[in-house]
């Protein structure tokens, strides 16, 4: 009976260890290098990377950064797309042009678009294994059990594209009937969201794809402020997911921000939106986000928050408390262009000090 | 809490495990290619085929495949189809595609609650959710889908609807925006054929005494009883002739990722040499104890191997058994042998007539045989690609409706000359002709203010007048672009 009975605990024990690594928060800085913080946000280190960083992601084993940064291998467009071994901290060229690495959940595949295609390379050797056909700018995101890409796209038509990683190919576009739109994964489901396409003020769309059948399903309206109110500008909105709710919050520190043409308007704020009711809250009124991100367990949301009116202005991270909204830590960057990632990281890989990554490396 | 780790368990073993399809009743010469790699051969019953297998039929022969989540395809004369999807994910998901290149195929089956069940011809694909039977032909130039009862979700690249019993389709994989509904569905000579096969396998009554498997089951009602036993609960006796044994009656094939598989010459060979295990009782005899495990074994037997000669039998349930001990149902009587050469991919005991006195002498037990050497040539082969597009699901647009009707917007298409495979009266019926409807232009979004990668949106207020368009600054100044055919990434403009 003893067999019976740890067999099953330890293989869940296996599955559980990789989120048992410590959460480190990591603030990328847009100068070129990275900063660490544990979950109370307090800084454990940092790694320069040289050039611009234009975004970063961590395997989820936590042993290897995946970072888009200037590189003289992308022909003078942006960026090229590193892989930074926290072990060893050399950096691998793995492709350019590419501005995002998406790595999928099971640490199999690493994704991201370039200039034919979908790239997918083996997250473990990191060569290329194909280039799947893509007819669209995506935003990717992997399905929680790696088998399925979902691709968001709003150009040249609102859709979303599910690419099959087994064969590597585009095995359903969904077109969306409304645009434009975004979306984020939240529990089993990917949701997709439109604000207003129908020129209602205050209504937005949720649609969800399950990845086992593939089938857009309308959820219906939300009821939302108006967003726009009384200032006549674009509104940047973004999308989050934690298991069991969504975050909407409009973002600021672009090259549109709202704040400069309606500096008088109180602007801010994160909407939570409970999957189950449908029900809309917000919170954090006053917070300008950049970028968030939700932790596995759906309880806390870090935010990059954009305190000043320019992309140049103050910027700070924030933990916030998602049941109650309350903002538990901030700590204040530099000046200047973040990026955000959570990632869970083994101990002895947590940089302690400023240190830096080499530039070449040999896979 | 031990029964919540209990109630993991089968879940947890089944999950991801490589699922097989079992060769069942077939006529006349049908052949099977397990993978890319290997030479056509001739189809066996009970040989498992696996994801990637392809099947064709000559002439007028005809075949049965079973899966194991209890659907049927059958493919009828000078017919090709592919195994093109046939797995299990981590979540236990069963996810089944199969394609028709060329030929007739019926299918019946239901998917349960989160398995994906396709089927693709030449320019569209239905999906399975509750039950239905399908009848497929992909010929020169059409494809036709019949949904003889049940529902089944159409999809082409221009439509996707529900087709009820009694409904055909037909469309030209060239044109996909021109396809014809029938609501008569012509018969054909091989319906009845799997009409028949379709009672036959629907009447079995061993399912209850096998749960979570769904082939293999009407065999066992033919050819055996199912009585109670003290230690097995309900176990399975073939009828069999004095002297006979299991693991006797067939060979053994070495398939990758499995090993030397049992192929059964025993017309129900299916489900008692893959699932469960045997037992030698007195009075009884051989009997067959299906056991709990839904997992798909090559055949549980112990080995013994000299330098030219393997023998084998089978394992008792329950039984642990690693060698050097002795197997419980271990008797020379037991076990049967074959000549063995290492390369060997088969290992065939008919005709072998040399069958040691003393065994042991000569002979030592081991777990498993080693490997035949395995060509790096192998992973080179190729297969030309199949008409209807193999794992390549077909993409959907909006802007077809389907009411019934013609299309008001629709030219109306001639009907095409009566297709040759309609032997009987032709449809009564007219076709009605659906042509997809225009979609609406959207905009094509010329620039973004911010990375799309990122997943941020711009909305615009009503009434908004957006500034002339200004080209973005860029990290580095990249050289015009060339026009591409697929839109490029974004450029970062924080």
């Amino acid at each position: 009976m003893r067999t019976f009975f740890t067999l099953p605990m330890l293989l869940l024990a296996v599955a559980a260890a990789r989120a048992e690594d410590p959460l480190v928060v990591l603030a990328a800085a847009r100068t070129g290098h990275i900063e660490f913080f544990d979950a109370n946000l307090f800084p454990l280190g940092a790694i320069g990377v040289n050039q611009l960083v234009e975004s970063v992601t961590a395997s989820p084993d936590g042993r290897r950064l995946y970072i888009a940064q200037e590189s003289q291998r992308a022909s003078g467009a942006c960026c090229g797309l590193f892989s930074l071994d926290l072990e060893t901290l050399k950096m691998c060229f793995l492709t350019a042009p590419a501005l995002f690495g998406a790595p999928s959940p099971d640490g199999n595949f690493l994704f991201t678009q370039g200039e034919v295609g979908v790239d997918i390379f083996n997250a473990r050797t990191l060569s290329r294994l194909s280039t799947m056909k893509a007819p669209g700018a995506y935003n990717l995101q992997p399905s929680p059990g790696g088998r399925w890409l979902f691709g968001v796209t709003n150009s040249p038509k609102p859709s979303l594209d599910i690419f099959d990683t087994k064969s590597a190919t585009l095995a359903r576009r969904l077109p969306m009937p409304a645009g434009p739109v975004t979306g984020a994964w939240a529990g089993d489901r990917f949701y997709l969201f439109n604000y207003s396409s129908d020129g209602s003020p205050g209504k937005g769309w949720l649609w969800s794809v399950r990845p086992e059948n593939g089938e857009l399903l309308s959820d219906g309206s939300i009821g939302l402020p108006d967003l726009h109110g009384a200032c006549n500008e674009p509104v940047l909105l973004m999308l989050a997911g934690a298991p069991d709710r969504l975050f909407l919050a409009e973002a600021f520190g672009f090259k549109v921000d709202r704040r400069r043409a309606c500096p008088d308007l109180p602007l801010g704020g994160i909407y939570t939106i409970q999957l189950s009711t449908g029900q809309v809250s917000k919170i954090a009124e006053s917070v300008h986000v950049n970028r968030m991100a939700a932790t596995q367990d759906g309880r806390e949301l870090y935010v990059l928050q954009s305190a000043g009116r320019s992309r140049k202005g103050d910027a700070s991270l924030l933990r916030i408390d998602i049941a109650t909204g309350r903002v538990l830590n901030t700590v204040a960057l530099e000046p200047g262009d973040w990026n955000l990632a959570l990632a869970h990281i083994p101990p002895a890989l947590i940089p302690r000090g400023n240190l830096h990554a080499a530039t070449s490396c040999s896979r | 809490m031990k029964r919540l780790a209990l109630w993991l368990l089968p879940m947890t073993l089944s999950a991801g495990q490589a699922r097989y399809a079992r060769v069942g009743d077939f006529d006349g010469a049908v052949q099977v290619q397990l993978q890319a790699a290997d030479d056509w051969q001739p189809a066996r019953r009970n040989l498992p085929l696996r994801e990637l297998s392809w099947l064709r039929t000559e002439g007028a022969a005809r075949v049965e495949v079973e899966l194991d989540d209890g659907s049927v395809v059958r493919l009828g004369p000078d017919s090709l189809a592919e195994l093109s999807d046939y797995t299990r994910l981590s979540s236990g998901q069963r996810i089944t595609l199969i394609s028709l290149d060329h030929g007739l195929a019926y299918f019946t089956g239901a998917a349960e609650d989160k398995d994906t069940l396709v089927v693709a011809v030449p320019g569209a694909q239905v999906t399975i959710r509750q039950g239905a039977h399908l009848r497929l032909e992909a010929r020169d130039p059409w494809s036709l889908i019949a949904v003889t009862d049940g529902v089944a979700r159409f999809s082409s690249p221009t439509a996707e609807f529900d087709l009820t019993a009694g409904q055909i389709v037909k469309l030209d994989p060239e044109h996909p925006a021109r396809f014809f509904l029938n609501r008569e569905i012509p018969p054909l000579e091989t319906d009845r054929w799997s009409d028949e096969r379709d009672k036959v396998l629907l009447s079995s009554t061993s399912a209850a005494h096998v749960p979570g498997l769904g082939y293999g089951l009407a065999d066992l009602d033919a050819y055996g009883v199912w009585v109670q036993s003290g230690d097995f609960g309900a176990v399975w006796k073939p009828k069999a002739p004095a002297g006979w044994a299991p693991f006797r009656n067939g060979k053994w094939r070495w398939y990758d990722g499995l090993g030397y598989t049992w192929i059964s010459d025993d017309p129900w060979g299916w489900l008692p040499y893959h699932y469960g295990r045997w037992m030698q009782q007195e009075g009884a005899g051989w009997i067959w104890a299906p056991g709990e495990s839904a997992v798909f074994k090559p055949g549980e037997v112990y080995w013994l191997r000299s330098a030219k000669l393997v023998g084998w039998g089978a394992l008792a349930p329950a039984e642990h058994w690693k060698p050097p001990d002795t197997p419980r149902l271990y008797l020379n009587a037991n076990t049967t042998y074959a000549s063995y050469a290492p390369e060997s991919l088969e290992i065939d005991p008919a005709g072998f007539a040399a069958r040691p006195r003393e065994p042991l002498a000569t002979a030592v037990f081991v777990q498993a045989l080693p490997s035949p050497p395995f060509p790096a040539a192998r992973l080179d082969a190729f297969r030309p690609p199949l008409r209807a597009g193999g794992t390549q699901a077909v993409s959907v647009s909006t802007g077809t409706a389907f009411d019934g009707s013609p299309d008001p917007r629709a030219e109306a298409q001639p009907d095409p000359a009566p297709d040759a495979a309609y032997t009987n009266e032709p449809p009564a019926a007219p076709p009605v002709v659906i042509v997809q409807a225009p979609p609406e232009e959207v905009p094509v979004e010329v620039y973004v203010p911010v990375p799309v990668y990122t997943g941020i949106i711009v909305v615009y207020p009503p009434g908004y007048k957006a500034p002339a368009p200004k080209i973005p600054p860029k990290a580095v100044s990249p050289p015009p672009p060339p026009k591409p055919k697929v839109p490029a990434p974004d450029k970062p403009v924080k």
